[in-house]
């Protein structure tokens, strides 16, 4: 009964979003507002419809009707309820389905919120959307169908993969990424319409930034939450490892933020339109040839979904959109050419070209590494591995350069440069820099690499503090505020900007977490009975019991160990090693005290079938919540940066064009 | 340059599964490893004939279901070739009590810390290496089937 | 540039060269890095075997500490990072290498990135100088916004140029060649991914123990092609051809070089009249390495029933003869040879 309510229910979207694409674009072309309307109607449709797929979707799930196939594979009913629905997409058929559910919702989001918009490039904008949507709908009711009807049910399925029920972020981490994922969809339709329906107009384009915008603040979130679940699930320590499917989740996000800050040279320039729009589009086709990666197996990775024929299929809409998408550019391009001119070489707008230079470089660098074994075994039948290594040799040094670009780019001025001007504000941050290497030497630390990054994070950070304050000092002077009133107001004024430094800001306690958790971590391996102890940086383990522990779905073992710092009881941890029937290696589960300054992470590696010893690994990580907490201010930045700017006054407006000068300088 | 890039992922369908132990042709990694049984058997002191090594464990399903193939083989070549296995992490128990259903005739020897298996470049198992008299692997097989097993002998006794 | 420019810039260069400086002399690792972070370093740079991708230092698996103490015995002893790493390219092949190696194939790796950002980098100064030297001024709001609206209006009332149509179907041809390279073989046998009872392909509900026993191996081993044929030919003695095509087929896709797969498809083929074709397999599979006696019987079986084929067939039949031991198969094809002989037509 489910399978067949699923399968109707897919079934008919399909036709109805294929339809509906069809009336967007011929009534887009003859100018008929009733196909349009009928369109968009449809796109409303197909999310209806989606919706009570998932829903009965979830509802087989959680019944454990296992006469559908999807059922059958990852549903069990000794999972937990919380595992249980989230199993959703756990598995590739499912995901395939959330990842439609998620695209009809910013169609039918996209739809309301512009329902006003009678114009031909929104309704081919929905036409696009309706035409991505139709294909992951035949993807879900035909090759990858979910609700296929099984004649012979089991009695009980295998549940999902162990790794996908050890933690709750499990819950968090995908649906935040295909928020951002399939997000990059819209900027990418809208840029699409835009484009078929002629030269993109200045709304337009405000239009995909916001778009994008929120595609990048998902897919940033997203990454973080994977991020923090590789780090406190797979037991390994670390949290990025240049896993195909993390590349293919960094590279959608790099070229997003090229676009994000090509854009300002965009609209207050008006140069760079096609590089800009070919960037949310390279951004799309990225996305989908990470959903590629995933599903085909033609890469070995830890998320790889197992091997089908959906692969071939996606590598034809892949080849399909890239295809259209390039036409459309270059068709358009000779209507797009910037009529700007450059004032300076050094100046704003040269270092977002070098910025947007960098970012696609790394971009380009993670994708030959990604794509490297292939490509030689294609070439040389030689089987080639490309990891970490690799990436931290060639990756690092290009990350560098754009931290080098995000403390002297916001020094830079618009247009004409006065260099003198420039390299004057540029030598307090270089004070700060080496500030804080001697203080970073006094206070013991050593490394090379290190040092300097965090003299780069001092020198980047100096850089912006001094932008703000001469332009806290600028306003003040017209309006004679003291600086805790000045600084809201001026925030409010200019969100963008804002948002932008509190971005760069979550991006520098990034750098310092990744660098000192990896530079200065230590760790130590011993097995212990009960009642031994081991010390590691200062920290004192003891092992106080190993408990076994029953539960529903798993056999769970843990060890209780005991902390202690110079003496005085910290508390205890609990890292455990999980048993599941049917899966013949041990999934282990951390222990983690995370605090501002460094976490205690204990992973369990062995244990004595008759419980009388663990073997434990222990490492102290400095600085990893410096991590998380840079994230999510680049998150909050992004968010930020959404909000309407403050409506400026005509006679205000027409002053700034075209160059929004700089404000008046005042002798500190 | 698109459509190369599209070439190249379309390969990757293509593409065989199975790697080839780089070892073919080379001499084979020297062990010196204590049985099952308690005595000592050296990859030296058995210069000389053609043999076959097997790295297999209790839990492996596999093993379990083709070592009636190996025990087959060993009856028929038994006299030609010396067959030695190796417990692949296991336990020396669970290991013992494995062969003792399955039969055969020949030691089970315990690779402590795994170093043979590394030195063998072992992935998985049951993976098998034939070795000639003289001591070179010739033929490698993951696979117990009779094929793969006369396969390898016969390569290994042909070029004895 | 003035006198206070060039002072600033070479203050800055002091401060910057003084930071880098400190960070290089005083900055640098005192502590002599000890056994335990040495095996970690070379660790890292190794590959899991058995993993997805997680290297020898961070992989919680048993191989992956054994390889942990290999490496610890080889650099107690002695050895150096390189040689260590060497030993297990002796062993694993280059692929246990994280990091590809600097010569052959590849270099691509290495020089691919610089050689990407010198690129965009020509093309970045490039276009500043285009920039800087040529150009209008930038247009203001209120013209450029009126340009876009004269081109927005405008466009949709062209008739798309031959260009463009000739553009299209260049690529709509170019896209179909793309699809039809990417879609052969995995399409088609999409769906003998596992032989699962529920979908019936392996026919009804009870299977032989054979063929159960060959679909457990294959199921536990889905990557090995053997495993494959074993299936296909336990099905094949069960009369269900259609699963012992499939099994077969993919074998070949996992192992283009595999002779059992060929073989089986042959006797496949000419079991069901596919003659031509079943010696092609058979020849195939011939080439390949394979010599049993059933190649013989049913390349002989083939041979006979095609025209000018009666002397082969004797040839093939006669091999089978030498290989085959007394038995009910050994006489019945003693007996097709003697029709041969005769001048009978074949069996």
């Amino acid at each position: 009964m489910a399978s067949l309510a699923g399968h109707v229910l897919t079934l008919s979207a399909l036709f109805i979003a294929l339809g509906g694409a069809v009336a967007c674009f011929l009534g887009g072309y003859r100018d008929r507002s009733d196909l349009v309307a009928a369109g968009r109607i449809a796109g409303l449709l197909v999310f209806g419809l989606i919706t009570a797929a998932c829903g009965v979707m979830i509802y087989a799930l959680v019944a454990h009707d296992f006469s559908v196939k999807y059922v059958a594979d990852v549903g069990s009913r000794q999972t937990p309820l919380y595992y249980t629905v989230i199993s959703l997409w756990a598995a590739l058929e499912g995901s395939i389905l959330f990842w439609g559910f998620i695209l009809s919702l910013y169609t039918a989001l996209v739809v309301m919120l512009y329902r006003g918009d009678g114009s031909r490039a929104m309704a081919y904008a929905v036409g696009v959307l309706l035409t991505i949507s139709s294909f992951f709908l035949f993807v879900m009711s035909g090759p990858g169908n979910p609700f296929i009807r099984l004649a012979n049910p089991p009695s009980n399925g295998p549940g999902p993969n162990p790794l996908l029920q050890n933690h709750p972020m499990m819950g968090l981490h995908p649906p935040l990424l295909y928020l951002g994922y399939v997000g990059l969809s819209v900027p990418f339709a809208l840029a699409m319409g835009a484009l078929l329906a002629g030269n993109p107009r200045r709304d337009e384009l405000s239009r995909i930034r916001r778009w994008a915008l929120v595609a990048w603040a998902f897919l940033s979130l997203g990454i973080i939450a994977g991020m923090w679940w590789s780090y406190d699930v797979l037991g390994w320590g670390g949290y990025w490892s240049w896993d195909p499917v993390e590349n293919a989740v960094l590279m959608p996000w790099l070229v997003t933020t090229a676009f994000l800050h090509s854009l300002q040279v965009q609209q207050r320039r008006q140069m760079l339109k096609t590089w800009t729009l070919t960037l949310i589009v390279g951004a799309f086709v990225l996305s989908i040839f990470g959903t590629f990666l995933t599903r085909s197996g033609v890469l070995a990775s830890v998320h790889s979904f197992t091997q089908s024929a959906i692969g071939p299929i996606f590598l034809g809409f892949l080849t399909a959109v890239m295809a259209v998408s390039v036409l459309i550019l270059v068709v358009r391009s000779e209507q797009l050419s910037a009529p700007g001119t450059l004032q300076s070489v050094v100046s704003r707008e040269s270092a977002f070209l070098l910025n947007n230079l960098l970012l696609v470089a790394l971009t380009l660098t993670v994708l030959l590494g990604t794509v490297f074994p292939l490509l030689a075994e294609a070439l040389s039948g030689q089987s080639l591995s490309v990891g970490a290594p690799y990436f931290d040799r060639v990756a690092v040094p290009i990350a560098v350069g754009l931290l080098f670009l995000m403390g002297v780019g916001p020094v830079l001025p618009w247009g004409a440069s006065r260099l003198e001007e420039t390299s004057e504000r540029l030598v307090v941050p270089a004070l700060a820099a080496l500030g804080a290497i001697c203080l970073l030497l006094l206070g013991g630390v050593r490394g090379t690499g290190p040092l300097l990054l965090f003299g780069l994070v001092a020198f980047v950070a100096a850089a912006t503090a001094g932008s703000i304050r001469r332009d806290l000092r600028s306003r003040q002077v017209g309006t004679r505020e003291p600086w805790y009133e000045a600084f809201p107001l001026l925030v409010r004024g200019n969100p963008r900007r804002y948002a932008g430094y509190l971005a760069h800001l979550g991006v520098l306690l990034l750098v310092v977490g990744i660098t000192a958790s990896q530079s200065f971590g230590t760790q130590a391996y011993r097995t212990l009975r009960v009642g031994e102890s081991m010390t590691l940086s200062g920290y004192r383990l003891t092992l106080a019991g190993i408990r076994p522990d029953p539960q529903s779905n798993r056999m769970v073992l843990q060890a209780f160990v005991n902390v202690s710092q110079s003496g005085a009881a910290k508390g205890s941890l609990a890292p455990s090693i999980n048993y599941y029937p049917g899966v013949q290696q041990p999934v282990i589960t951390p222990a983690v005290h995370i605090a501002a300054s460094r976490d205690l992470y204990l992973v369990v590696r062995a244990v004595d079938r008759r419980l009388r010893w663990v073997s434990l690994q222990a490492y102290v990580k400095p600085l990893v919540s410096w991590i998380w907490f840079g994230g999510g201010l680049v998150g909050l930045g992004a968010i930020m940066a959404l909000m309407p700017v403050r409506r400026r006054r005509p006679a205000e407006a027409r002053q700034e064009v075209p160059l929004f000068a700089e404000p008046i300088e005042v002798a500190p | 340059m698109l459509v190369a890039f599209v070439f190249l992922l379309a390969y990757g369908f293509g593409k065989p599964a199975i790697l080839q132990t780089p070892l073919l042709g080379s001499t084979a990694p020297s062990f010196a490893l204590r049985s099952t049984s308690g005595q000592v058997v050296r990859l030296s002191n058995l210069h000389g004939h053609p043999v076959v090594v097997n790295f297999f464990a209790s839990w492996c399903v596999s093993c379990r279901a083709d070592e009636s193939n190996l025990v087959r083989v060993s009856r028929r070549f038994g006299s030609r070739v010396r067959f030695v296995g190796i417990i692949f992490e296991d336990s020396g128990r669970a290991a013992a009590d494995f062969t003792r259903q399955r039969g055969g005739a020949w030691p089970d020897l315990v690779d402590p810390g795994g170093r043979t298996a590394v030195a063998y470049g072992v992935t998985g198992i049951p993976e098998t290496f034939f070795i000639n008299s003289r001591g070179v692997v010739k033929a490698h097989s993951v696979s117990l089937s009779s094929s793969a097993l006369r396969n390898g002998i016969a390569t290994i006794l042909r070029s004895s | 540039m003035t006198v206070k420019t060039w002072r600033s810039l070479a203050l800055l260069a002091l401060i910057g060269g003084l930071s880098v400086g400190l960070a290089f002399t005083l900055g640098s690792q005192r502590a002599r890095p000890t056994l335990d972070s040495r095996v970690r370093t070379v660790a890292s740079g190794l590959r899991c075997p058995i993993c997805q991708g997680e290297s020898v230092a961070d992989s919680p698996s048993g191989l992956a500490a054994s390889m942990r103490g290999v490496i610890r015995r080889q650099l107690q002893e002695g050895r150096t990072p390189h040689q260590v790493q060497q030993y297990f390219v002796a062993r694993y092949g280059q692929w246990i290498l994280l990091a590809p190696p600097a010569a052959g194939v590849g270099t691509i790796a290495w020089v691919g990135p610089p050689a990407i950002l010198g690129a965009g980098a020509i093309l970045l100064i490039f276009l500043l100088l285009r920039w800087r030297l040529g150009g209008r001024p930038a247009a203001s709001e209120e013209t450029f916004s009126a340009t876009t609206e004269r081109t927005r209006s405008s466009m949709p009332r062209q008739r798309p140029g031959l260009v463009q149509v000739g553009g299209l179907a260049a690529f709509a041809v170019l896209i179909a060649v793309v699809v039809s390279v990417a879609f052969p073989g995995t399409f088609r046998s999409s769906a003998s991914t596992a032989p699962s009872t529920s979908s019936g392909r392996i026919g009804s509900r009870s299977l032989p123990a054979d063929v159960r026993q060959a679909a457990a191996v294959v199921v536990a081993h889905p990557r090995h092609a053997s495993a494959w044929v074993r299936l296909g030919s336990a099905t094949l003695v069960e009369g269900q051809p259609a699963a012992a095509r499939q099994a077969f087929r993919r074998a070949l896709h996992l192992n283009s070089r595999l002779p059992s797969a060929y073989l089986g498809l042959g006797v496949l083929n000419v079991g069901h009249g596919r003659f031509r074709s079943g010696l092609g397999d058979l020849r195939q599979a011939y080439r390949l390495g394979a010599r049993s006696n059933r190649l013989w019987l049913f390349e002989g079986l083939a041979l006979a029933r095609l025209p000018h084929g009666r002397q082969a067939a004797m040839g093939a039949w006669n091999r089978f003869l030498r290989q085959t031991g007394p038995g009910p198969l050994r006489s019945q094809v003693q007996q097709w040879v003697a029709q041969l002989r005769r001048g009978r037509p074949a069996p």
